[in-house]
């Protein structure tokens, strides 16, 4: 290459000290970015990515410190500059865009004050030019009315408007360099979609080069044109996106790629690296990632391997080590889908429905208090959070049910176990009604057929609580025969989750997320249920652990004969989970069919919105369409189809009638579109 | 899953005092020479306390022993004193040191007894009104906000008349004990509830509990098993910044004559005593009763302080 890179790392290590010794968080990593490039880095939790972030900007947490190694920008050393003259680097020469659009603005500015602040703190410019040039950048970054929008606070915006607003300030002295920390990840699929396209247009436009910080496989292959793969502190793996990508080199970079479900194959069990990513204090030596590497040997486990160029890219892994001859030549490059096995058939026996959903209907109450009310003439409002929903599952499947943030698919979730009473609308249970509370406490029994598996894995264990307690708290009083018993079954338990006995006698701290996710399932396996309802239970969790929960969930599933409601927010997961998908859009289920024919056939506008806005690994370097328009609030639904102001085919019928259901055979859209034969086909990707 | 090491429960409750020491509430208490030192004196005042017979030199309670001759020497240092009375003797003759150590222990064990009933009454009321919500909270929160808008030790020396008025004059003796505590415990309950409420409702919104319903666990179940473990964090502060108050406030009742009897004397009542003899020249039956009072109070509040600090993970 000739041309200078616009930022160079060399050597770079970064500690943390504490009292029980020093942390190495990153440790000898090199890496450059050159003008205009956008460099994806990759990695798992906790592998280093924000921190290598933190340290180019000079804005590491105390006490951690660059211990070693060199920062360069521009020809420049940065990380033994002053803080005073890092100030003026920063903002001006590079930029930083942080995950969460909320707390990255003041909320007691405007926006205009904010952005014309940062421009004549950095640039020569006077207020009133200042303020002319903020107006310009709303307006690039794809702010609507931005003339009357500037004079706003943060909270008048919503979450993708803001992130827009964020993108607009750190552009707005025209760095060199823009660090996006996470930049998506607290969005919705359509928003985000929206906001990795403009963010390369705007980079592209200014020729700011980018360094891409994210988990997301599926961002990184559509926005990046190199990608860093980080491990325990390291670069792994670095070279172009495809190759990365298509046909990585390093072994946990083949079993990263092959752990993401995609939307666009059918898979039956996800490659599933064990194991999870070492703690900063129990790295192990040589080769950190030795311990749960398939093809490691000896040397592994004792010499550290460095970057090794191997065609366009460079590989830290002893496989590729040419210069030794006392091993086999590094093996042939492995195509990353070899590994997955095509999914086997669904059984062909005829469905019988194990839980019925009709009509329901569950709405919240979140009016001010009476005085307020009565002084500012407002009415109640209310939440309609679900909405005349129907859904039918049947024993042994796994119904997904998908839908964006605020769409009411936890609520219905919630609603179907018992933990809100539903405002209308009934819910059986293999013929058995369990709507009411009354309904629910005369049959007890079936209350333990039916258990959940939540979110967040820290905060759905006790943290007073031993692991044994917290499983054993599902188990039926009636079968709690004698103490005796229930440690045993406790045993049975942690083993069927892939956790040893032993573990029952620790606290849920001291386990890693996806292991506190297998206590979780544990737990709700203690009764002995045939239906689980698990609500977006791997969305917490890093790739590579999603992929073993997927395989728990699946393997469970075809032992115990479960039934699953699956819902999350995550199309690929959706696809590779289900035997049936729904798609829920502001309370209602718009479109449901099984799952080859949805992401096959997608009927619904919205359906084939979220198929086309999804970032997919299979995707890496084609153009998307861009999806305009953001979830309207549950409290003030549009009228009639509420789809209709993001509908590219709403037509006045549309906003004036909501659409009924049409049923086909295995499948059932509402739309107005559809009904008229007014819709286009899709045009398979 | 890597293979781990199989820890029985035996072996990790021998593990416990090391990792106790290892923890970082330990860690930050050997670091801060102000909670050191304030937990030494309030350790040595907690022993005198339990072994007051033990230690005191003399038994201020024995009738006997006490001889009216001794009456109001002066601390063995200072001219005419005796050696046998470190501190000097009071307006009958008892020594004022072994008055001080009886007196500690009279004023410990009101200020721990009305903490720890705060504590139970405060805690039981703020679960419930966390997690209950609606019109039980609504009136317990009322209760307890009027009671916020007066002072402390205005509500004691209400309570204790009240009651007082109740049990009639013939009310003393033990019976006074019980008085004093429960209207200390009565006017400090209030800090228990609001604060274990506002921490139940943070806590009840957590998976934890939604898991525990779906199982079928009743309300109370959930209160005090899964709750009541997760909301004693700041209680432990807050029993330990009142019982400093609570001392106090006993020394305040005593010193007014409404607290404990005289017959067993505590801090505020020694002080009190000793304050008819001030300006006739006998300070020492005032001023160390007064000393011993202040160091205790400090003491236990200070290490409420650095408590409230070393678990406020906002102020680390």
């Amino acid at each position: 290459m000739v041309h200078k890179p616009i930022l160079e790392i060399n050597n770079l290590r970064v500690e943390f000290p504490t009292r029980h010794g020093t942390l190495v968080a990153i440790d000898d990593l090199s890496l450059h970015i050159d003008p205009g490039e956008v460099l994806g880095v990759v990695g798992e939790s906790g592998a280093g990515k924000s921190i290598t972030g933190a340290a180019i900007i000079g804005l590491l947490e105390p006490p951690g410190r660059v211990a070693a190694g060199e920062i360069i920008f521009d020809g420049r050393r940065i990380d033994t500059l002053a803080d005073g003259e890092m100030r003026k680097i920063r903002g001006r020469h590079i930029g930083a865009i942080f995950q969460d659009p909320l707390t990255s603005l003041n909320p007691l500015h405007t926006v205009g004050r904010q952005i014309t602040d940062t421009i004549v703190t950095h640039l020569a410019l006077t207020k009133r030019q200042a303020r002319a040039r903020a107006l310009e950048l709303l307006a690039e970054v794809g702010i609507p009315a931005a003339a009357e929008r500037i004079d706003h606070y943060p909270h008048q915006f919503s979450g993708g408007m803001r992130q827009r607003v964020v993108i607009a300030l750190a552009l707005c002295a025209e760095p060199k360099l823009i660090i996006a920390d996470e930049p998506t990840t607290a969005l919705d699929v359509s928003i985000q979609a929206q906001i990795i396209v403009l963010l390369k247009k705007l980079c592209s436009q200014h020729g700011s080069a980018i360094m891409l910080i994210t988990h997301d496989m599926g961002v990184i292959a559509e926005t990046a044109d190199r990608v860093a793969v980080m491990y325990a502190g390291r670069i792994g793996e670095v070279g172009p996106v495809f190759d990365v990508i298509h046909h990585a080199l390093l072994p946990y970079t083949i079993g990263l790629m092959g752990s993401i479900p995609s939307i666009s194959e059918e898979v039956d069990q996800l490659t599933q690296i064990d194991g999870a990513m070492p703690r900063l204090n129990e790295t192990p030596p040589g080769c950190s990632y030795h311990p749960r590497c398939p093809e490691a040997h000896e040397r592994c486990a004792v010499e550290r391997p460095e970057l090794i160029p191997v065609d366009r890219s460079q590989v830290a892994c002893w496989l590729y080590d040419t210069a030794a001859k006392d091993h086999d030549p590094p093996p042939p490059r492995k195509k990353v889908k070899a590994a997955r096995r095509k999914r086997t058939g669904t059984t062909g026996a005829s469905p019988r429905p194990l839980i019925e959903v009709r009509g329901l209907k569950q709405y919240f109450d979140v009016s001010p208090p009476l005085l307020t009310r009565l002084l500012q003439r407002t009415g109640r409002r209310v939440v309609r959070a679900v909405d005349g929903l129907d859904l039918t599952i049947n024993r042994g499947e796994t119904f997904g049910l998908v839908g964006e943030s605020g769409c009411g698919k936890s609520t219905v979730a919630r609603t179907i176990v018992g933990l809100h009473d539903a405002t209308a609308g009934t819910i059986s249970y293999d013929g058995i009604s369990l709507s009411t509370r009354q309904e629910r406490a005369k049959n007890q029994s079936y209350q333990y057929k039916m258990q959940m598996i939540f979110q967040d894995p820290q905060a759905s264990l006790n943290p007073r609580w031993r692991v044994s307690d917290i499983v054993a708290e599902s188990i039926p009083e009636s079968r709690r025969t004698s103490s005796g018993g229930v440690a045993a079954r406790v045993d049975e338990l942690l083993r069927q989750v892939g956790l040893s006995p032993a573990d029952g006698a620790k606290y849920p701290h001291e386990f890693s997320g996806g292991q506190r996710q297998r206590i979780s399932i544990a737990r709700a396996l203690g009764g002995e249920p045939e239906f689980l309802v698990c609500d977006e239970p791997t969305s917490a969790l890093d790739v590579s652990v999603q992929a073993q929960i997927l395989n728990l969930m699946s393997d469970l599933q075809r032992r115990l004969g479960l039934t699953y409601l699956f819902i999350s927010h995550d199309l690929a997961v959706v696809h590779h989970i289900s035997t049936r998908v729904g798609v829920m859009y502001l309370g209602r289920v718009v479109e449901w069919a099984e799952t080859a024919q949805l992401f096959n056939n997608p009927q619904h506008p919205y359906t084939r919105m979220l198929l086309d806005a999804v970032p997919d690994i299979s995707k890496t370097g084609t153009h998307r369409t861009q999806v305009e328009g953001e979830v309207p609030s549950p409290i003030d639904p549009p009228s009639g189809c509420t789809f209709h102001p993001r509908c590219p085919y709403a037509t006045e019928r549309c906003r004036t009638e909501t659409p009924a259901s049409i049923r086909s055979e295995n499948a059932a859209v509402a739309c107005h579109a559809i009904e008229e034969a007014r819709l286009p086909a899709w045009k398979a990707a | 899953m890597s293979a781990a090491p199989i820890i029985t429960r035996s072996e990790s409750r021998r593990g416990m005092a090391r990792r106790f020491w290892d923890s970082d509430l330990a860690y930050s208490f050997r670091r801060s020479k102000v909670a050191v030192a304030a937990g030494v004196i309030t350790f040595v005042y907690l022993f005198a306390a339990l072994f007051a017979p033990l230690i005191a030199p003399h038994d201020p309670y024995d009738m006997a022993s006490i001889r009216i001759l001794d009456a109001f020497l002066p601390p063995a240092w200072v001219e005419g004193g005796d050696s046998r009375f470190l501190l000097g003797t009071d307006n009958v003759g008892r020594g004022v040191l072994s008055t001080i150590i009886h007196g500690s222990r009279i004023s410990l064990g009101v200020g721990l007894a009305s903490v720890i009933l705060a504590a139970t009454l405060g805690v039981t009321l703020g679960l419930i009104s966390g997690f209950v919500g609606g019109r039980v909270d609504a009136v317990i929160m009322r209760i307890a906000e009027v009671q916020l808008s007066f002072p402390d030790i205005l509500i004691a020396l209400l309570i204790d008349g009240i009651i007082r008025s109740i049990l009639g004059p013939g009310a003393h003796g033990n019976i006074a004990f019980f008085v004093v505590i429960a209207a200390i415990s009565l006017a400090y309950w209030v800090q228990f509830a609001r604060t274990v409420r506002a921490t139940t409702m943070v806590e009840k919104s957590k998976d934890y509990i939604s898991a525990a319903r779906v199982a079928g666990k009743s309300p109370s179940y959930i209160m005090f098993r899964h709750l009541l473990p997760n909301v004693m964090g700041p209680v432990l502060v807050i029993a330990t910044i009142s019982l400093a108050l609570a001392i106090v406030t006993e020394a305040t009742l005593s010193f007014l004559g409404v607290g404990v009897p005289p017959t067993q004397p505590s801090l505020g009542t020694l002080i009190r005593v000793g304050n008819d003899f001030l300006f006739s020249g006998e300070w020492w039956i005032t001023i160390f009763p007064g000393i011993a009072l202040a160091i205790m109070g400090l003491s236990v509040n200070l290490l409420g302080d650095w408590l409230r600090d070393a678990l406020n993970p906002k102020l680390r």
